[in-house]
């Protein structure tokens, strides 16, 4: 090559090369610094772990993924996490220590209610974002603009469920059971459920109430057997909602059952087996039975992970989803990742979650609302044969 | 209906008494509240579980195993967490037991997860209606294994030399040492036939309730704990008196009380309090005098 022409070529080649940068979306707004850090907080020990640990596999696969791909910004993601052992109190240190010491620019998580009730009204101070991914009781987004959630709430879930219900089984009288000690479950067996028994014409024969550790449901069901409902309400998680409807089916009640999301999950049918088929269901994320691709094959890894290979509660693909959520955001709303720029960074990321829209995430698609929670597309599942199908 | 909710009551209270009895052996022998002896009944259950679903060994083989699995683990606590306590520190053991509690639900999370796990069906559940009356054959079962225990522990404790032996150990540790008792013996037999009889509670309660998960443990060691004091602490009929009227009183509060609001364990506790206010050693305890 002449001399003469290397230069014009170079030149040539290098905006070339520079335009291919620009252009190319996975190479946008390259990030300051080593590490991106992100906090979590993940309940992996006390009577809620296995949300918890779900959340925690499911994030981690997520951040695998991505770091593998390049990061955020071309910058890895190192997530800094803690134990809220599913109790409140230790949540809200966990937050101040997230904001002041481990600096990070988002948290994902808490999961449950009880504690994003405590945490979330104190977000005003700290101008950290925190994004549940499992709780669904209504009206806790609303607490502070800085508290979200990528779930939808019970009463969003539960009424195309309800409808679809009475309309299978041609519903007319049902009873309520709900665990009292349980925050979402309470919303949903004591406010959500009655109120859409009443919207559509089902009559409340009796309403129940039973504990987290409650293991003999046969008292509960010889009252409920005098009362021949044609249905049952059911607020409370996976376990106790396997047991009642085990024990029903062993009295001989006919009655079909109706549950949340915290039903909803794949332990249901695991232990309820032959019991629960029939149940219908409202869910923050189709699981079991899904055919996405993207979600047979987290659900491949996770399994690879979970200990003794079980299936996910909705916690461990929502949490997947935040983490990818939180990419696009940084990514798209332009955060440095500087030092100096951590709150200005906290406040983009606040200002991304707050228009998210049509998230396509392997749980569904998210959109936030007014308040910070999901809006998505609604999900009624069935059991059917011994899995979960879309209705 | 009342007629069903009595046997409910009585199956319940089998349960209980199942638990309560290893409970108050060790209360009775070393006047120690074991308060991890639920989280052995844990251990248990998920040995049992584990025994049957990866050996597919029966219920009758499987259930010994995970005995003997859980009454090492008895011994184990005690020569770790109990044993190497001083003794003149009276809360020392307590407090042990409360730590190994923690560890060992934290453990079995690693483990096992924080899931509830169904239990498999070690046995063929068959309804045996008699009327309109529904009992089942793991019901019966359970309630035969307690009445079994209690008669063979009663008789263990009051007939043969290894029982007077835990006997004397019971009144003092001195004397019974003075006597050519192996204390040291008896407190690791005793730890080890009460673990033992928790992880028969265990693997039982896995079969009626159908799934497990690690935080049971602790349910069961304050629903013993209310058994114990109900039937007077360190009585093994007391004991088994005791489950059977804890059973019945937490499924007569969901019978008579208004159901919208959980008055289970409040109505429990209260007969509990009524009981020790009249007799405060329980209904088959003793007073001792000590001069």
């Amino acid at each position: 090559m002449k001399r003469r022409y290397f230069v014009p070529i170079m030149l040539v080649a290098c905006f070339l090369v520079l335009g291919l940068i620009l252009a190319s979306p996975s190479q946008a707004a390259k990030l300051y610094g080593k590490k991106v850090k992100i906090g979590a907080i993940y309940s992996i020990s006390g009577v809620c772990a296995e949300w918890g640990m779900a959340a925690k596999i499911g994030g981690d696969i997520a951040v695998e993924e991505i770091n593998a791909a390049g990061g955020i910004g071309g910058v890895p993601i190192e997530v800094t996490w803690y134990d809220a052992a599913c109790k409140a109190g230790p949540a809200i240190p966990i937050a101040n220590k997230l904001v002041s010491q481990d600096k990070v620019l988002v948290v994902n998580g808490p999961c449950q209610s009880s504690i994003c009730e405590v945490i979330f009204p104190k977000l005003d101070r700290l101008k950290l974002v925190l994004v549940s991914f499992c709780s669904s009781k209504p009206g806790l987004s609303a607490l502070s603009p800085w508290g979200f959630r990528n779930t939808l709430t019970s009463d969003k879930q539960l009424d195309p469920a309800v409808r679809k219900w009475k309309e299978k089984y041609n519903i007319k009288t049902a009873v309520i059971l709900y665990n009292s000690e349980d925050a979402v479950s309470t919303v949903e067996g004591k406010k959500i459920l009655p109120v859409l028994f009443e919207k559509y014409g089902i009559k409340l024969l009796k309403m129940y109430t039973f504990q987290t550790q409650t293991l003999d449901f046969s008292p509960y069901m010889t009252e409920i057997k005098a009362l021949n409902p044609d249905g049952i309400g059911i607020g409370s998680c996976y376990e106790q909602g396997a047991k009642l409807m085990i024990e029903a089916r062993r009295q001989g009640i006919k009655a079909m059952p109706i549950g949340g999301a915290c039903n909803s999950t794949p332990g249901l049918i695991e232990i309820g087996g032959d019991a629960v088929e029939g149940y219908y269901g409202s869910t923050a994320a189709w699981i079991v039975g899904n055919p996405d691709p993207r979600m047979v094959k987290f659900l491949k890894e996770f399994t690879s992970r979970s200990p003794g290979g079980r299936m996910p509660p909705y916690s461990g693909p929502r949490s997947y989803d935040n983490m990818y959520i939180i990419k696009k955001i940084m990514e798209e709303e332009g955060v440095t990742n500087k030092p100096g720029d951590l709150q200005k960074d906290r406040e983009k990321i606040r200002k991304g979650w707050e228009k998210l829209t049509n998230y396509p995430g392997i749980s569904g698609v998210t959109t936030m609302d007014e308040v910070g929670d999901g809006k998505g597309g609604v999900m009624t599942l069935v059991v059917a044969g011994g899995e979960f199908v879309l209705k | 209906m009342i007629l069903q909710q009595l046997i409910n009551g009585l199956m319940l209270g089998a349960t209980y008494s199942l638990v309560a009895i290893g409970y108050t052996l060790i209360f009775g022998v070393l006047g120690l509240l074991h308060f991890a002896h639920g989280e052995v009944l844990m251990a248990g259950a998920f040995m049992g579980l584990y025994i049957i679903m990866w050996s597919g060994l029966p219920l009758y083989i499987a259930l010994p195993l995970a005995m003997v699995a859980t009454g090492v683990l008895g011994i184990i606590i005690d020569v770790l967490a109990i044993r190497p306590l001083k003794k003149d520190f009276h809360l020392a053991p307590l407090l042990s037991t409360i730590g190994v509690t923690i560890i060992l639900q934290n453990l079995a999370v690693k483990l096992f997860g924080g899931y509830g796990t169904r239990f498999p069906e070690a046995i063929e559940t068959v309804n045996y209606k008699v009327g309109p009356l529904l009992i089942s054959s793991t019901n019966i079962l359970i309630l035969g294994v307690s009445l079994f225990l209690m008669v063979v522990l009663y008789f263990f404790i009051t007939k043969t030399k290894v029982g007077k032996a835990m006997r004397t150990v019971a009144e003092s540790h001195t004397t019974a040492g003075l006597l050519g008792v192996n204390v040291d013996w008896i407190v690791l037999l005793t730890f080890g036939i009460a673990s033992a009889l928790a992880g028969t509670a265990g693997v039982m309660i896995g079969i009626v309730f159908h799934a497990i998960t690690p935080f049971i443990g602790l349910t069961f060691a304050l629903k013993g704990l209310v058994v114990m004091l109900i039937g007077g602490l360190g009585n093994v009929v007391g004991a088994m008196i005791g489950g059977l009227i804890l059973g019945m009183a937490e499924v007569f509060s969901i019978v008579l009380l208004p159901t919208e609001i959980n008055l289970q364990d409040i109505f429990s506790f209260g007969i509990m309090i009524i009981i020790l206010i009249f007799k405060p050693t329980g209904l088959f305890g003793t007073r001792v005098t000590q001069g």
